[in-house]
């Protein structure tokens, strides 16, 4: 159905939210002729995906504006050129000294390290207790983590309630036994959004390990610097030995 | 203060209508490294925290076009934080198959404006393809008019028609084709 030029006005007020007492009137009148509705209805979807194209437009563009950001922040043009050298040949440097420290000692890889410094943590919510088994859901998933049982340890977490720091850490715990690096970041994430939660040192250093354990040591030493600046963390000591191993790799 | 808040959000709502971007992303520019500090306390993946700030900038654009915070009390970086605190939220709630939410502050949908889920819609996905499929300059048209909610006249402007009169029977054009390959989708 065609609607006057005067509707169409109206409707186009009402999508761009822009209608006016004056128009309201009309607008009931309009929307009694069911012809009306379902070219106000054709119309309201339309706008629907026209507003899904804008917003990604949208986006590009805030996404353009990082990039020119990141570009403005590498300026100035010469020195840059000069610097690049600087770092290339920097690079060539710690790619050659790196090669053969391997050679001398081909153990002191990221895995390896991460084999020698990760630990297990203990089940310190419902250890396992001599002669007994226990049948409460509760403690039964932390059981099964202590006996090394971790996907059965994740099943029975799943079924647990999400409200307890405990249960999202050691899942997140077994997710790194089971090497699902990448659910384990998640997991020990979503503990930052718990205010005072028991584990913030012990995550800090579990994913500090697993950016070892993924070969990114840059992202690695900066997670584990700040605990080797800490004599109060408790993976302090191991962070400074961790530190001082990195440094020769 | 509530004031000084209008005032901003008028010349934001000013600005955009007339098709100038500058203060808006003034405004985004200004906030963005603060808010990636503020967020990282949620999670480190920098990647995610951007996607939300842009969440948040995307649902002020809509909601200072629509009119929406005229009654906001709280300074534009504060609505902006608090939008972006839960877009962010909601995506790590969504992308975990575990996630703490009793007692976290900032779950709570924010006061002012509409929040709108930014996922896309599979149903408008059809007219997406009908819209994309009508050319560049029709597609630019009624994203200006319908999404970015510019005057006649700053379209005219932006698009470099001769006068108004143009733009408005262009739109008429535009959506005309639109319609038939709505309805040529819907027969065929």
């Amino acid at each position: 159905m065609n609607l006057t030029d005067r509707q169409l006005d109206i409707l186009d007020r009402f999508l761009r939210n822009e209608m006016g007492d004056s128009d309201r009137e009309e607008w009931k009148a309009m929307m009694q002729d069911p012809r009306v509705q379902d070219e106000i209805r054709n119309m309201t979807h339309l706008q629907q995906a026209i507003r899904e194209e804008g917003r990604e437009r949208l986006r590009a563009e805030l996404g353009a504006w990082d990039m020119e950001e990141g570009k403005a922040a590498e300026k100035p043009g010469a020195k840059r050129v000069f610097s690049y050298w600087r770092w290339a040949a920097a690079a060539v440097l710690f790619l050659i000294v790196v090669a053969a420290l391997l050679m001398q000692n081909r153990d002191s890889d990221p895995a390896s390290l991460f084999a020698e410094y990760y630990a297990p943590y203990p089940n310190i919510v419902a250890p396992i207790q001599k002669g007994e088994s226990s049948v409460d859901p509760f403690s039964r998933a932390f059981q099964l983590y202590e006996a090394g049982q971790y996907q059965e340890a994740i099943d029975a977490f799943e079924l647990l309630p999400k409200n307890n720091p405990s249960i999202i850490f050691y899942m997140g715990l077994c997710q790194v036994e089971l090497g699902e690096d990448e659910e384990a970041r998640y997991t020990f994430a979503t503990l930052h959004m718990i205010p005072d939660h028991p584990y913030h040192q012990a995550v800090e250093w579990y994913l500090a390990l697993l950016e070892l354990r993924s070969g990114s040591l840059e992202k690695a030493i900066l997670m584990i610097d700040p605990i080797a600046t800490s004599p109060e963390h408790p993976y302090y000591r191991k962070a400074i030995q961790l530190r001082r191993e990195l440094d020769h790799l | 203060m509530g004031n000084n808040n209008q005032q901003a959000l008028e010349s934001l709502y000013q600005s955009l209508r007339a098709g100038n971007m500058g203060l808006y992303k003034g405004y985004y520019q200004e906030y963005k490294n603060d808010f990636i500090q503020f967020a990282r306390k949620f999670t480190p993946d920098t990647d995610l925290i951007v996607d939300a700030y842009h969440d948040a900038f995307i649902v002020l654009y809509e909601n200072v076009l629509s009119r929406q915070l005229e009654e906001m009390t709280s300074s534009l970086k504060t609505y902006v934080f608090s939008i972006g605190k839960y877009t962010l939220l909601n995506k790590l709630k969504k992308r975990h198959r575990t996630v703490y939410t009793e007692g976290v502050e900032g779950m709570e949908m924010p006061q002012y404006g509409i929040v709108e889920d930014l996922e896309r819609s599979e149903s408008a996905d059809l007219l997406r393809r009908h819209i994309r499929s009508l050319g560049d300059a029709c597609q630019s048209l009624l994203i200006l008019f319908y999404y970015k909610k510019y005057s006649i006249e700053a379209m005219m402007h932006t698009l470099g028609y001769k006068n108004e009169n143009t733009v408005k029977a262009y739109k008429s054009r535009c959506l005309k084709k639109l319609k038939e390959l709505m309805q040529g989708a819907q027969t065929s």
